[in-house]
This record gives structure tokens, sequence and C-alpha cells, in this order.
């Protein structure tokens, strides 16, 4: 059993009187009905809560997931959850037998929300090495630094100028809640950087809100237009995505309202389909077409970018360069998604810091590092794994779960339910309420920028003045995984 | 015949430049002609204005992808994906079309006046495909809603995973995909064929509308969920 959920009954049952405690987290704002509000047992996105004589008990710890919205939404702070270090039975574990046991009473595959969260080499297992006397350390306090990147100025009349190398990926309207996509918009506008569309189309207020946006292009084609692609900054050719690579997609008809109806342009309450590949790229002179078909649609106004899950990283980003992309983004298996079997997140892809030397390495091969410019996905939280990409070989990076976190998710894995208890991963108009786009879009933002003042420190400190000249010679591994996956030295070597 | 018309020869000119002069000049003139197409790729792509446009011979790959408003006529045939993603309008195609006609449309219409290639129709949402003669395999893949009309034979899997839509079919079905059905036709389908082909002079009998029958999808979720 991962977590243990811990409710105090003396503590849950205290001071209900007091007016508005649960204001955000209650959605009948009626004071009489306080001392039954059930919080816990109304929040908890795995069912851990049972009511008990008139009581919430945390009785079915094991479905806890360690997401802790019981805990961040009690208005008494009667609960707590601890994480226990898993047994040491390796194979056989208790998760083990627990997810045998299911899958032999339900007969159903696992899916969940969220990219990867097994252990794999991260970018914990690199350092920054400080600048000394060999090279000196630039002051944080007194002297600039620049963090300012030109994205997809290959072919593109406009590439994409931004003030910081952290852009919003791709995450779909029908997905999110309308909400949750205009704080993505407004917090990209705060921080100087870019949004996404997703597949799922373009709103007219996100597109109104976001300063850049970036319209992406997915095998089903919803709400793709003339004015669609001719309304965004940059046009990104979805091939795959690091959570669920290689798989197609099923928008159940529920989740498709009249206004998910109106900009995916399909029927409302009916289903959507997105097939596993594009239909019509199959091949490598496929993609080279369709990035010219889209650059003539767009009159060769927006860079064109091609996005794949890591998979074969050096042969796909070769493949995409050739066929004349201004921007390929590498999504790694920590990557995210709204919903994806467990088996494929957990055990398909390689991970990110693999993923972005391998395309590194494959531009420089074809002598095109100049001129494609290489985003890199999944898993990405801080200054230090903004700067350790970059390092790696990165131009800048894509953040997804992390910018949902800064809106309020707890990454209870459960978006694919559509009934987010934050407001973000739902159209449930109640439960949408709870977000406020405008203060979430500001913690976006700040999030962000502060990001980008870790990543500028990082960087000053290893002696450098502009966040894109740090270098993979700045880098040094704590494991010998990390090391041979990226080619960084190890350490003390 | 409109006496305002625009003649753009392409036989020196670049895909980008022979849209840019399309674009240009669409809202300009009633009739843009393009003349020596050479089968060039990408023509009339991603064009909102209303305008007639004539294209002079065959086109490639993507004529008229995202068109929105406008009616193109081809005198010869055009490559893979004619009309991709069309949102309106109309593509009429003399001859004959390679694969991929009308993927993705979510509106308009597209004739085609002899044979089409495999995949027609394929993850179209709305609107409408004619084809005079025959369609390959896999007509109507993923095929989300719209209406397509095969007036000679259907090749194999036909109809592959349908959720939505109707595929009409005057001559022989090799085989139909997943979740594909074939049923007799009905006097509102008829209704409806008429309206449809009336206005591209087939020269049908009335016994030959009812002798079609149509594709549809056997189930609204097949794949996923209940």
């Amino acid at each position: 059993m991962p977590y243990n959920v811990k409710k105090d009954s003396f503590l849950c049952n205290r001071e209900f009187s007091r007016p508005g405690c649960c204001w955000y987290k209650c959605d009948i704002k009626d004071e009489s009905i306080c001392p039954e509000c059930y919080s816990c047992y109304n929040n908890c996105p795995h069912n851990v809560y049972e009511i008990i004589n008139n009581e919430p008990y945390p009785t079915h710890q094991k479905n806890c997931i360690g997401c802790r919205i019981c805990e961040e939404m009690c208005p008494n702070n009667a609960i707590n959850v601890y994480a226990v270090s898993d047994d040491r039975r390796n194979v056989s574990s208790y998760d083990d037998m627990f997810e045998i046991k299911r899958k032999s009473i339900e007969g159903s595959y696992q899916v969940k929300s969220m990219g990867a969260i097994r252990r794999i080499p991260t970018f914990d297992d690199l350092v920054i090495i400080p600048a000394q006397v060999s090279r000196p350390p630039l002051d944080k306090y007194r002297e600039p630094c620049f963090t300012n990147v030109t994205l997809g100025d290959r072919y593109a009349e406009h590439p994409l100028k931004l003030d910081t190398p952290i852009m919003i990926g791709a995450m779909s309207f029908g997905a999110l809640s309308k909400e949750a996509k205009l704080a993505l918009a407004l917090g990209s506008t705060y921080a100087g950087t870019a949004s996404n569309t997703g597949e799922g189309g373009m709103l007219k207020d996100e597109r109104k809100l976001a300063k850049k946006l970036i319209a992406q292009y997915a095998s089903g084609r919803f709400g793709v237009s003339a004015d669609y692609l001719n309304n965004a900054d940059a046009i990104e050719i979805k091939i795959g995505q690091g959570a669920k690579s290689g798989m197609g997609g099923h928008l159940l008809g529920e989740k498709v309202n009249a206004e998910v109806s109106k900009i995916r342009m399909i029927p409302e309450g009916s289903d959507a389909l997105s097939p596993a590949r594009h239909m019509d790229i199959v091949g490598p002179e496929d993609l080279s077409m369709k990035i010219s078909q889209l650059r003539e649609i767009t009159d060769w106004q927006v860079p064109i970018m091609v996005k794949f899950a890591s998979g074969r990283v050096k042969d796909d980003v070769k493949i995409a360069a050739k066929g004349g992309a201004d921007i390929i983004v590498v999504d790694g298996m920590q990557g995210g998604t709204g919903a994806g079997p467990e088996i494929v997140t957990e055990h398909s892809g390689i991970p990110t810091i693999a993923s972005i030397v391998e395309a590194d390495n494959a531009l420089k091969e074809l002598n095109l590092r100049n001129k494609v410019s290489l985003i890199a996905a999944g898993g990405i939280r801080n200054g230090a794994d903004l700067v350790k990409s970059i390092a790696l070989g990165a131009d800048a990076v894509y953040i997804g779960t992390a910018a949902l976190i800064a809106l309020g998710c707890r990454v209870c894995q459960m978006c694919y339910k559509g009934n987010c208890r934050k407001g973000i991963a739902t159209q449930d108009k109640q439960l949408r309420h709870r977000l406020d786009y405008h203060k979430s879009g500001e913690d976006l933002g700040r999030y962000i920028k502060t990001m980008t003042e870790e990543g500028c420190m990082l960087v000053q400190q290893a002696g450098n003045t502009h966040i894109s000249k740090i270098e993979k010679e700045d880098l040094r591994s704590l494991t010998l995984e990390a090391s041979k996956l990226t080619g960084v030295e190890m350490a003390g070597f | 015949m409109t006496n305002n018309v625009y003649e753009i020869d392409l036989s020196k000119i670049t895909p980008r430049e022979a849209n840019e002069s399309i674009r240009e000049n669409a809202s300009k003139y009633d009739k843009i002609i393009l003349k020596n197409p050479h089968s060039m790729h990408y023509l009339i792509a991603g064009l909102v204005d209303e305008v007639d446009i004539e294209v002079d011979g065959s086109a490639g790959y993507f004529v008229g992808t995202m068109n929105d408003k406008a009616n193109i006529k081809v005198n010869g045939n055009v490559g893979w994906f004619g009309g991709d993603n069309m949102t309106g309008g109309k593509l009429l195609i003399e001859g004959s079309a390679g694969d991929g006609v009308g993927q993705g449309i979510y509106g308009g219409e597209i004739l085609v006046r002899k044979d089409a290639g495999a995949r027609t129709g394929e993850i179209m949402k709305n609107g409408n495909i004619i084809i005079g003669g025959n369609s390959g395999f896999m007509t109507g893949i993923f095929m989300m809603g719209g209406c397509i009309v095969v007036l000679g034979n259907l090749g194999k899997d036909v109809g592959e995973s349908i959720i939505r839509g109707v595929i009409y079919v005057l001559g022989e079905v090799e085989s139909l995909g997943k979740n594909a059905n074939l049923i007799d036709i009905d006097d509102e389908d008829k209704k409806k064929l008429k309206g449809l082909l009336s206005k591209y002079d087939f020269n049908l009998s009335s016994s030959d509308y009812d002798n079609f029958r149509k594709i549809i999808p056997k189930s609204k979720r097949p794949f996923y969920g209940k």
C-alpha cells in the first residue's frame, strides 16, 4: 500500500459554523449543510472514502494514489496522507498482486491520465557544474541574463519570438475545460511565451488571450480549417505524444457538449475518432508533402512544427528535418495525456533526457542543427530541468502537467473521467466554476517567470549570459544510466 | 460567362507563387483560369474567398485543400487527396482522382466524373462526395458524417470503422469493412440521391435509383465503451 490516509474524527467535526470556511471547495454555499460537508468523500477521485454512521472514513486506502485532494479540500485540516515506502518483494509486490487480481476480476486494462511515473533516468540524474576560475561565474544580482529565443526561422516569414524558452504544450479543449484553456493562454501571455491549442480546435477567447498560439494538426483533424491554421502563430503536426505513442484516440460523445461540438466541428453528443496515424502520412515523403501543404495554406508565414513521441528519435527527426520542418518536438515517455492505457504509458517510449540528445545528434549529422529548432517535452518541472534540456541540445521546452499543477491540478490521474475536482479536466459547469482563470493564469505566468529565473541562476553560475549558451559540457551525470543515455560525463571522472 | 476573368499561367511559377497570385486575385475577379497546371501540387490551398476557378488541365496532390467558398473545376485528373479538409465550396473534377479524395471534409461538395482511388472520403465529417465511376478500397474509412455516392463499384473493406454518415452505391461491393452494414435504400434516400445527382448530368433512369444500396454503421460506438 503506497499511501496511508489518516482522518482525525475530532478535527473533522469541529467548528462547522465557520462561515465560508470552504467556499471554494463547496459548490452549494449553504451553511446549514456544513456539518455534512463530506468534502473528502465527494472530492476523492479514487473512492477511498466511505460513509459510516454519517461520517466519511478512508476505508479503501488501497485505492489512494496520493493526490491529496481530500487533504487540500478538508475545511478542518482533519486529513493527512502519508507516503508509505514500497515493500521489498520486488516482483509480486502488493501493487503487482493487486493489479493482477483486478484484471482477473474486471477483465480490462487500466486507463490513467498523465505520463509515466515509474522510476526511469531523469533530469535529476544530471547536475550543472559551476564556473570558478577556469571560467568565471556571472553575478545573478547585478549582471543580466538573457532568455529570449527565436524558433522556426528556417522557412517561416514570422518565426516564434519568445521571451522565455518555456512553452505550454498541447492540451485540447474537450480534454480540458474552457477555463483551463483560457488560464493557459493568459499565463503564456503573462510570461511572454506561446500556448498550444491541442487537437480540439481553437477557442475564440483563447486566441484573444494568447499572444502566441500554436495550432495543433492531429490525425482526426478536428476543428481544422484554413481560418484555424491562419489564425495561429505556428502549426504543429502531431505525429505522436510521449504518453501513448503510436495510439489513436476515441473521444466519447458524452464529452462533446455544444461548445466542444462547435469548435471541433462535429455534431453535439457524437463520438470522435482519431486514427493512430495520419491517414495521409505513412512515410517520409508523405510527411514532407504534408509540411509543404500546410506551408502553402498558411502562405509560408508561420513555422511548421512536427511533434514525435520518443521512439526511433534519430530516424524520425531526420525525416522531419529533411522534409522541411522548421521546428521539431520530441516528447519523452514522461509526457502526459488526458487518457491512455497504463501499460503503454509506463512501458513505451524512451526517457526525455535520452530523446533530446538523440534528436540533437540527428540534426547535427544532417548539418541542420542551426536551421531546425528543437523543443523537448516530458516531465519538465523547474529551471534546472529547463537548463539541462537546453544543455543536452534543446532550444526550448514544453511544459504540460507542470502547467496544470500551477493551475491547481493534483495529478490524481483521472482526467479521463471528466469530473475533475479542480475544474481543469471537465466540462461540468459546476466543477468548472471552481477554476478562476484570471487568477490561475496569473499563477501560471508567475510560475513560468520564476522557472525562467531559476534557469538564469544556473546558467549564470555556470558562467553564461544567455540561457541558450549552456552546453552539454556544463553537465555531469550522477548515475551510470544517465551518463550512458546522454553521453554526459560522469561526475568525478 | 462572366467578363471579369483573370488568367494565371502556371508554367513557370512555383506553387507558392501560384497560390499567392490566386489569393491576391480571388477577391478582385469573378473567375480565375489556371493555365498550364502540369499537375502542380497544392494548387488553390487554403482559399477562403468566393470565386470561380477553372484549372485548365490536371492538378497534383491536395488541389483545393481547405477550400471554403470557391467553386473549383478541374478539366483533367487530380492526384491524391483532392479537396482535402474542405469546409465549403465545390470541387468538380472532370477526369479521375487519386487516393483519398475528399479526405476529412467538413462541408461542400466534390464531384469526380470518372474513377477515384482508394480511401475516398476518409475521416470525413460532413459534405458530399460523388464518384461517377468506381471507388477503390476502404472508401469511407473512419467516416464520421456526410455522404458519399458511388455510381460504379466499390472495392474491398468499404466503410471500415465508419461511425456516422452514409455511402450510396449503384454497382457492386467487393467487401465490407468492420462496423459497415449494407442495406437497401428507402424513398427518402431516393429523393436525396435525385437532389444530389440531377445537377451533374448523369442521365440516370428511375430504375437506376431503385438499384442503389447504402452502407451505414452497424454501431455508433463499435470499439470503445458502451
